[in-house]
């Protein structure tokens, strides 16, 4: 990787990259500040800080339950998408023909689709398919709509990925199977991992699919915040906005520490 | 498979490989005995790689069969040719010790740990990395992952061994001992080697037989002093070392051999045991230039030419000369320098010489 000559960016340009991350970060920490209000409503704190809205997520049973279901289901996602990700990744890598690539580009079309229009269609289908409001059907919902992250990360791995080692492996008389798991798998896991990561984040944080497929049965996380924005202005919100938040930094440091180690 | 035999002889026919309308092998037809090392000799792009990769199964061939020990094995795929490879670039699998590599192929046929153990330090002793057993591969030298590729195409005993230009991306020192490795290693185990290489000195120095290759075909194979000595096309004797090529006409037949005549030189060749080309055709000999002396050395060659010294270099052993002669343009000549007494001179006129049989007629392609 090279270095930009710093010479060659103009004040202009940093002025202006710096404002672009002010205005993508300042939304998040205000979300912190309301979190620590120690007013009763949706607020900056005025006279202090408090954590009494944290202790209020610790202790209810509301907020447990959807943390629970969000995770669940995130985990769940993530597996099916992860596996189906990986395996789709690989073939079409080993096929490496124009067919694949077509394959490859139709793995992206749940994040090109507006979600709103893809979320339509999944409600269509679910309700001929008895999946509404089920745990089977968010979870299958999310893991489809989390594989292009999947996909995309493995490919990458993979285009780093010396062909030559598969065949290094078949040549010492190691099976399909046994090449998988013994010497592409273990080269790519940085990759895997990389979209096991993307894929849950991306389960964990979504909204407009379980507005559409989920009622009171399965209410996760994002959800409940929806719902509590439209009917009081609770700061406990703010509260879980920032565990949310936190649980996505968190994951994304994960990532980076992982990817920082394989170019090591 | 047949187990408890050492070295396999393979044998080639009529394969053909095409990409598009472009033919990548074009009919290759091959013999290897048990036990020989052959390579295959080759300038880039003559096919030498896709020659090997159908021979490991990694390359589908159009045309032809592949037969081991008789018995074809064309339609198998690559991990069931029990063949050791060893790829350019080594191709170690870079997550595992040098252990774990080289203990990959009897891992992943379910031999007892007890066995793997055995087998792996006495393939590492062989190839004296044994003390580096717990290593990576990106903690060794090129030489050293070279060495721990062949021991994991090694340690299962395969059927054969291929090699693809092993030695190519090594210096030329490290690459001198590892041919000389190699070559004792050959001679130790008696596996059947096949090696790839566009390097014409580790192919005459290692090779029991050497089969030259130029745009998919075999040109052709033999012994490296046959080769080396009776090249049948100018392109083999000038690929396989180098050489003068004198053109002329065919003049008189004599016993034994022709005079060729060439702008009023006279020049006796030999025929061995082939055919004389017939009167008034356009031939080539080819002539090595060591096979040439400076005639002032003594001697009454067969044929002499004058001209002066054009260009001369010294390599310590040897000097090399390029004499300019009227009659056939600048030819190349080696002299042994201790032979030479004190350097040449350019522009100083001598007269070179050689004995008929020294040239050898070749097909002008
Ligand atoms: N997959 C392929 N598709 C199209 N053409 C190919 C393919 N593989 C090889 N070729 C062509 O076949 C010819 C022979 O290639 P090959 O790799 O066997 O050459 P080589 O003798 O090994 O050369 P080098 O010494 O450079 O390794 C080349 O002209 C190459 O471009
Ligand atoms: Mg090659």
């Amino acid at each position: 990787m090279s270095a930009f000559p710093s010479a060659g960016i103009s004040i202009a340009t940093r002025s202006m990259a710096w404002l672009i991350i002010c205005f993508l970060v300042l939304p998040i920490t205000i979300v912190f500040a309301v979190s620590v209000t120690d007013r009763p409503y949706l607020s900056l704190p005025h006279d202090g800080l408090s954590l009494q809205y944290y202790r209020s997520l610790l202790t209810s049973r509301a907020w447990h339950t959807s943390i629970l279901h969000s995770l669940v289901i995130a985990a769940a996602s993530t597996a099916i998408a992860v596996v189906a990700g990986t395996l789709c990744a690989i073939g079409c890598w080993r096929l490496g023909n124009r067919a694949s690539n077509a394959v490859r580009m139709l793995m992206l079309v749940p994040i090109i689709v507006p979600t709103v229009v893809y979320a339509l269609g999944i409600y269509q289908f679910w309700v001929d398919l008895k999946l509404i409001d089920s745990y089977t059907g968010v979870i299958i919902a999310h893991a489809v709509t989390g594989l292009p992250y999947v996909v995309i990360t493995v490919s990458t791995a993979l285009a780093g990925f010396d062909p030559r080692l598969e065949q290094a492996a078949l040549s010492l008389g190691a099976s399909m199977g046994q090449t998988l798991r013994m010497v592409i798998i273990p080269n790519i896991l940085p990759g895997v991992i990389s979209g096991a990561i993307f894929a849950f984040i991306h389960s964990w944080d979504e909204l407009i699919i379980v507005l559409f497929i989920a009622g009171r049965g399965v209410f996760t996380l994002p959800r409940r915040i929806w719902d509590g924005i439209n009917e009081s202005l609770d700061p406990t919100m703010a509260a879980v906005a920032s565990v949310l938040v936190l649980t996505t930094v968190v994951l994304l440091l994960i990532d980076i520490a992982i990817r920082a180690r394989r170019t090591q | 498979m047949t187990a408890g035999r050492i070295g396999h002889d393979l044998n080639v026919a009529g394969l053909s490989k095409f990409y598009g309308e472009f033919a990548a092998l074009d009919d290759v037809s091959l013999a290897v005995r048990r036990g020989e090392f052959l390579t295959l000799l080759g300038p880039s792009g003559s096919g030498k790689t896709t020659l090997l990769m159908s021979i490991a199964g990694f390359v589908q061939p159009d045309r032809g069969d592949i037969l081991l020990d008789q018995q074809s094995i064309a339609h198998l795929p690559p991990e069931q040719r029990n063949f050791g490879m060893v790829f350019q670039g080594y191709a170690l699998f870079p997550h595992m010790t040098v252990f774990d590599n080289v203990a990959f192929p009897l891992r992943v046929r379910k031999r007892p740990t007890a066995e793997i153990q055995d087998k792996v330090n006495a393939a590492l002793d062989l190839v004296q990395l044994a003390s580096r057993a717990d290593r990576y591969p990106r903690q060794l030298s090129g030489g050293q992952q070279q060495r721990v590729a062949l021991a994991r195409a090694m340690v299962f005993t395969p059927h054969l061994l291929l090699l693809d230009e092993p030695l190519s991306a090594l210096d030329k020192n490290l690459r001198g001992e590892l041919q000389d490795e190699l070559k004792r290693l050959h001679k130790r185990v008696g596996l059947t080697f096949i090696y790839v290489t566009h390097d014409q000195d580790e192919a005459l120095s290692m090779s029991d037989r050497i089969a030259v290759m130029r745009d998919g075909k075999i040109v052709q194979h033999g012994a490296p002093s046959e080769l080396y000595d009776r090249p049948a096309t100018r392109f083999v004797a000038d690929f396989l070392g180098r050489s003068n090529f004198l053109r002329g006409t065919v003049d008189a037949h004599v016993d034994g051999g022709f005079v060729l005549s060439h702008q009023g030189a006279k020049v006796s060749q030999a025929i061995g045991d082939g055919e004389r080309p017939p009167l008034g055709k356009q031939v080539v000999v080819a002539l090595r230039p060591e096979k040439i002396a400076i005639t002032a050395d003594g001697g009454r060659p067969d044929n002499l030419l004058r001209g002066v010294i054009a260009e001369w270099s010294y390599f310590g052993a040897q000097f090399r000369l390029v004499v300019d002669t009227l009659e056939f343009g600048a030819v190349a000549v080696v002299v042994p320098a201790w032979k030479h007494g004190e350097p040449p001179a350019a522009g100083q006129p001598v007269a070179i010489g050689w004995d008929a049989g020294a040239g050898t007629l070749v097909a002008d392609n």
